[in-house]
């Protein structure tokens, strides 16, 4: 089940990086941590996964990288190089022209992702368009060619049909064909399967894999689910309470991760064993955490079995523990 | 699609119908003889007997309405009392003037209501939200006549800058206009900015902003054709208030539309003349619900498929 | 939307709660002044607002050169302003509040009858509702009033069919999605009478927005009324209408007839509304589409 086509490329150039982003929320009940401290890095043609609950800050990262976030939140510290450049200091502007472009993104929900009211190609055509300053023919093409290459066959019949009249599947496939339209180097998949069935999940999984090729495209994969990440992403993130807690190959993660956090993530993968009638479904206790109240010290001290009185009061660093591989935790697996 | 146009002017022709014997009947049951009212003071008794049987007046009360309904079948909507020539010439030689003060009025109304409602709905809690709101609550609690009466008061009046009344080219239209224009702006503003806070929340506004549209596009294409379902739903009544707010402000402005024609027909008791104004009135409050209608299924794709 | 959303929420909600509060506050304020005004009122001026004393006729307000006898000014008639507005305050408000009493009482009526006889009957209802919304209604109201010379009940008979329809699709839209629901069922088996379930289960749920919409159809009645007065179609007694009825003629020698009366009618209303929109925000959002 663990299987990574391609290993990660180390000596491929830097794509993205973020260094101690941090974005908070001004709630009635006082500021809101959604993302502490995040810093990762994303190669070219690489694909990294983020892990995490609902709710961790994974969406929030994604949008704070495109510099979406509007009040009351705001990003309060850090960097986002793409290309060496900071995101963040470049003008409004600017930014749009990167957002689709070069960065592009693809939701969870293809339902509510599409502008009911308009047809396919409607809307395609404007993100054509926006950023490649072409004419009408032009941008036709452009779009039937992309929605080939996502696996629709009748590609202009398509274009002239509105939301309502595709499938689930089809429709996700439509928004992986916007966010494709205009080449990107690196896509964000914001949960693309989670609200699709099963059988049409791993058509779409396997889609943005072939596309990755293809395209040559960094991904930045977003799930809370281990199991699909695991198909996918040659490194992954762990995320809990918006801070990150581990990083790593995905191989080596799997095989022996260090964070309790992630080993019980790894153990709730539900498998089929022979005694399956007897084990139960490995179940983390305890609640999630409220990013409004946060206790001091590791945010995950409150249901790990490994919580030393040290976890309550220090926050742990995101320390280097090996050749690629970096915890946030006091107290690793070894 | 065209069975839908069919089946809604099956309904339609039914309510006007319903509309003429209603109105009919009302004006029956009344105190006080038309015919009287009509004649000078001292006519003979007998001429007096001639207009009515003249008018049908003296006939049992359901003859009359068999009558008149089926005068109507053939076009034939009767003769005034006051102007002693047939109805309809005259009320449609007014209609478009009513329509001209309307169509304005609500033009106006959407040239306000729409740029603010989205300008409010885009920057929550700003100064522009809140005039708007206040605008949209203040708007709702003036009475229409008085604002005509106070624009009449300042712009005639004291600066003389515009006619009071009488129909004299387009300065007589504009002060009657934006009078309506008032009066009917308040529900289209809150409409549109809570349909455009609706539709600013949903995920494909995010999917837009994601593809680094521009914002103009953003917010006055994609999410305005979403907003403008809501607004088209609520065109319809709206209209009907219009109608019923250009009675009032044609009576201030002396403006010569079917609303002063009405009124006066009332205090005349204009009998055809008045149930003439309530067929053409009813007639075109129906076809432009139908021409709503039909924007509204021109706005929103989803719709066609129930027809 | 992941939870993120959830927290912008929040805010957004503590500062609309604040909002809805002052509505209502500010609101409840100004009405409770004016009808306080009415009731009392008569008894603090010293003028009968019916007699007419022409030497005092068109005497502007105190400040315009006017005195404090008459701090409002006079009519065409030389009746006190003050005096005026207190008396019309009285009509205007009496005839307003029965009419949006009566027009609850139909809607209401019909709503539950079209809502629990769903055959036939309901249908013929829910028809006549259709014909309403077919035909602007203040022209039937004008008609209808022109014709007949309202006395007090009539006129307020004539206001309540304006706008029974909104009760009546409230009620029987919520009696269709309530017999839905389980406790009714649970209700039916049980053996309760329909009439026990409709008043002891449904209405309730009704009740908040019964209130909210009586309120702000408050508002609109006082618009209708003075508006009809206006046109000579109403009541002849002093009412805020009638005022301006009389004082229209006088609008560039006596501006202050029309401007006061109608700047005391706005202010009202406008408090009817305020009123009505923080209740809408407390007990019923969902309202706010269907006004």
């Amino acid at each position: 089940m663990i299987a990574a086509d391609n290993p990660p490329t180390p000596d491929g150039a830097v794509l993205l990086e973020v260094q101690d982003l941090s974005t908070c929320f001004e709630t009635g009940r006082g500021p809101c941590p959604a993302v502490d401290n995040v810093s990762f890095r994303v190669h070219e043609g690489e694909c990294l996964g983020i892990v995490g609950e609902s709710g961790c800050g994974k969406t929030v990262t994604c949008l704070s990288i495109l510099g979406l976030i509007d009040y009351p939140g705001r990003i309060t510290s850090g960097q986002i190089l793409f290309h060496g450049q900071d995101l963040r200091k470049l003008p409004e502007r600017t930014l749009r022209e990167v957002r689709g472009a070069k960065i592009s993104m693809v939701f969870q929900d293809p339902q509510t992702a599409l502008n009911p009211v308009l047809s396919i190609g409607a809307q395609m055509f404007d993100v054509i368009r926006t950023h490649e300053h072409c004419g009408q023919r032009h941008a036709q093409e452009i779009a039937e060619e992309k929605l080939r290459a996502v696996g629709i066959t009748d590609a202009r019949a398509r274009l002239a049909a509105f939301p309502f009249e595709l499938s689930g599947g089809l429709r996700q496939r439509v928004t992986i064909a916007m966010a494709l339209s205009c080449n990107p180097e690196l896509l964000i998949a914001d949960e693309p399967t989670t609200s699709l069935d099963v059988s049409i999940q791993a058509q779409i999984l396997d889609l943005i894999q072939e596309l990755r090729h293809t395209f040559d495209l960094a991904i930045i994969y977003v799930s809370h689910d281990l199991g699909v990440i695991a198909n996918i992403a040659e490194s992954i993130l762990v995320m809990y309470a918006g801070r990150t807690v581990e990083h790593g190959p995905i191989s080596a993660i799997m095989k022996s991760p260090a964070h309790p956090y992630t080993r019980a993530l790894i153990e709730s993968i539900p498998t089929l064993r022979s005694d399956h009638r007897k084990a139960r479904l490995h179940v983390i206790r305890g609640s999630r955490p409220d990013l409004g109240d946060l206790p001091p010290g590791c945010a995950f001290s409150p249901r790990c079995e490994r919580a030393l009185p040290i976890c309550t009061t220090d926050r742990p660093e995101f320390l280097v523990i090996g050749p690629d591989r970096s915890c946030a935790c006091h107290n690793i697996y070894r | 699609m065209s069975k839908f146009i069919l089946r809604r002017l099956a309904q339609s022709a039914f309510l006007v119908v319903g509309v003429a014997v209603i109105v009919f009947c009302i004006l029956r049951f009344i105190p006080g003889d038309p015919a009287l009212l009509m004649a000078a003071p001292g006519t003979p008794k007998q001429a007096i007997e001639g207009y009515r049987t003249l008018f049908g007046l003296d006939k049992p009360f359901g003859v009359q309405l068999i009558t008149y309904l089926s005068k109507l079948a053939h076009g034939d909507f009767g003769t005034s009392f006051r102007y002693q020539t047939a109805t309809l010439p005259i009320v449609l030689q007014r209609l478009p003037n009513t329509l001209r003060l309307t169509s304005l009025g609500l033009f106006i109304a959407l040239l306000i209501a729409i740029p603010l409602g989205v300008e409010g709905a885009r920057r929550r809690g700003s100064w522009i939200d809140r005039f708007g709101l206040v605008l949209s609550i203040a708007g709702q609690s003036l009475p229409v006549f008085w604002v005509g009466l106070l624009l009449v008061l300042v712009f005639a009046v004291h600066l003389r800058l515009l006619p009071a009344i009488g129909s004299v080219g387009w300065k007589s239209i504009v002060l009657p206009a934006l009078t309506l224009a008032l009066a009917v702006l308040p529900p289209l503003l809150r409409i549109v900015r809570t349909q455009m806070i609706d539709v600013l929340s949903q995920d494909y506004i995010m999917t837009a902003r994601v593809f680094g549209l521009s914002s103009p596009r953003i917010y006055y294409w994609y999410a305005l054709k979403n907003a403008s379902i809501g607004l088209v739903t609520v065109l319809g009544v709206q209209i009907g208030y219009l109608i019923g707010g250009s009675i009032v402000v044609e009576m201030i402005f002396n403006y010569p539309g079917v609303g002063m024609l009405m009124m006066n027909s009332l205090n005349a008791r204009d009998f055809p003349m008045i149930q003439t104004i309530a067929i053409v009135v009813s007639v075109t409050f129906v076809l432009i619900n139908l021409l709503v209608d039909l924007i509204y299924g021109l706005l929103d794709p989803r719709i066609h498929v129930e027809g | 939307m992941p939870p993120m959303a959830n927290r912008v929420q929040v805010l957004r909600n503590t500062t609309l709660r604040i909002r809805k509060h002052i509505s209502l506050t500010m609101g409840a304020v100004v009405v409770l002044a004016v009808v306080a005004t009415a009731l009392i009122g008569p008894r603090l001026t010293p003028y009968n607002p019916e007699r007419s004393n022409l030497d005092e006729k068109l005497l502007p307000p105190v400040w315009q050169s006017g005195t404090f006898q008459h701090p409002l000014g006079t009519d065409g008639m030389g009746r006190d302003m003050v005096s005026l507005l207190i008396a019309g305050a009285r009509t205007s408000l009496l005839i307003s509040f029965s009419a949006v009493f009566l027009t609850l009482l139909i809607g209401c009526t019909v709503g539950l009858v079209a809502g629990f006889l769903k055959g036939l009957v309901g249908e013929l209802l829910m028809r006549l509702v259709d014909l309403q919304m077919s035909f602007p209604y203040f022209l039937l109201a004008i008609t209808v009033a022109s014709v007949t010379k309202p006395n007090l009940l009539t006129l307020i008979a004539i206001l309540s069919l304006a706008d029974w329809v909104v009760y009546a699709r409230l009620v029987r839209g919520m009696i269709l999605q309530e017999s839905e629901k389980d406790y009714v069922q649970a209700g039916i088996v049980v053996g309760a009478s329909r009439a026990r379930i409709a008043t002891r289960y449904a209405l309730p749920q009704v009740l908040p927005s019964i209130v909210v919409i009586a309120t702000l159809e408050m508002a609109t009645m006082i618009l209708l009324e003075s508006t009809l007065d206006f046109l000579g179609l109403g009541v002849q007694t002093t009412s805020w209408g009638v005022i301006l009825f009389d004082g229209r003629q006088y609008l560039a020698t006596g501006w202050w007839i029309t401007t006061i009366t109608g700047l005391v009618i706005f202010v009202t209303v406008l408090g009817f509304n305020l009123m009505g929109d923080g209740l809408r925000d407390i007990l019923d959002p969902r309202l706010r589409l269907v006004r």
